[in-house]
């Protein structure tokens, strides 16, 4: 494998692993995700031809498999989800609190095309292709999220 | 910037809150990332004679595979096996086993007759044991999914609530059914029991998680749980 390879996957690791937990909401979970899109750019290498979309398509990965995660757990278990959350201490956890709960409150691919698109900064062309959907999808997904956002947060 | 046409200054100020938290997302994972599964995969790929194809084999089933697992765990109340802390010496709450997690054990703690403890200060808990601090309510440490510190205080039962059956066994914080020095716990099987009531100890604590398989919503399943008592009655468990 070569060198420059893993160094360019390597510096996206950061950015993969942000997004992930901002998706999943979940550390364990948002490491299987990293790990499951580095795999298949382990893999895929040779058919990686522009350096540049790299970014995008790695989130791609990414994101396609946290809701193939989600299909896959709901197909092998139910269960009791009332477990309630423990602060994580830290200087950013109050801050962000008001933001984190309402993220939380957005169904899974809403979140998604907010935190892709918002908050990574891929376009809508992009976060579409992540979430394999078409634009005026991804579109009103990220419309809808916003606005569930404004209406969590209290915002006019 | 993204831009939304309908909101105004509402929808400007809520886009530079999401860019806000991203950013520092993005700096919390710059400080994790080095330390997480995914980066010691891609090191290890880099050396030389190894290969990827045990890691393709390992880490696409991982989830599944650990969702099963832990809900067999809490299903049928089997305890943890061997518990994971940091360095000795360190100090330090320290990554570990993830209950559903993919991350590997790192070293045990196993006290002994040697293991070193520390004066014992508030709440009748020794500072230390074996060089790693013994936290109280009063200075929990940082914790993330996985990491495990030493928790001291005084066991008591946590009766503000009735502990949701089937799953008292890792019953979450807000039902804690245990609690040490005030802090509300979970529980594997067996760890703790009411011949330590009213008696101060320190336990090995781990966040952990629930797979929670739920249609959003979901509620956050991170938790707090005691995997092993390491002291009590002045002494070292071993």
């Amino acid at each position: 494998m070569a060198a420059e390879w893993i160094e360019t996957l390597d510096a996206h690791g950061p950015l993969l692993l942000a997004a992930a937990r901002a998706i999943t909401r979940d550390e364990a979970e948002a490491e299987d995700l990293v790990q499951t899109a580095f795999e298949r750019a382990l893999r895929s290498a040779p058919a990686i031809r522009d350096p540049a979309s790299i970014r995008a398509w790695l989130l791609k990965v990414e994101t396609r498999e946290a809701f193939r995660t989600v299909r896959r757990l709901r197909r092998v278990v139910r269960f009791d989800s009332r477990v309630h959350e423990v602060p994580v201490a830290g200087p950013e956890a109050s801050q962000w609190a008001e933001l984190d709960e309402a993220l939380g409150k957005l169904s899974r691919p809403i979140r998604a095309a907010v935190v892709l698109h918002h908050m990574v900064g891929l376009s809508v062309r992009e976060t579409a292709e992540a979430l394999g959907v078409t634009e005026n999808t991804a579109k009103a997904r990220i419309r809808d999220g916003l606005a569930r956002l404004r209406e969590l947060l209290d915002e006019d | 910037m993204k831009t939304d046409k309908r909101g105004g200054d509402a929808a400007s100020n809520l886009e530079a809150r999401l860019a806000g938290r991203f950013a520092g997302e993005l700096e919390q994972a710059e400080r994790d990332y080095a330390d997480s599964a995914p980066a010691r995969r891609l090191r290890e790929e880099a050396g030389p004679g190894r290969s990827p194809s045990l890691w393709s084999r390992v880490a696409l089933p991982a989830v599944g595979l650990t969702a099963i697992a832990a809900v067999a765990l809490v299903g049928l109340g089997i305890a943890l096996g061997p518990m994971t802390t940091g360095p000795a010496g360190s100090g330090e709450p320290s990554s570990g086993t993830s209950v559903a997690g993919t991350q590997t054990a790192a070293a045990s703690v196993q006290p002994s007759a040697s293991t070193s403890i520390g004066p014992v200060e508030s709440a009748n808990v020794p500072a230390s044991i074996g060089g790693q601090t013994v936290y109280r309510v009063g200075n929990l440490p940082a914790m993330k999914l996985g990491s495990t510190f030493l928790l001291g205080g005084v066991l008591a039962r946590d009766t503000s609530c009735v502990p949701p059956s089937p799953y008292t066994v890792l019953a979450p914080p807000s039902c804690g059914y245990w609690t040490v020095g005030g802090v509300k716990l979970g529980t594997v099987a067996g760890v703790l029991n009411d011949s330590l009531l009213g008696r101060p100890i320190v336990v090995q604590v781990m966040m952990s998680r629930v797979i929670v398989d739920c249609f959003a919503p979901c509620p956050p399943s991170t938790f707090l749980y005691a995997t092993r008592v390491v002291w009590q009655d002045g002494v070292a468990v071993p």
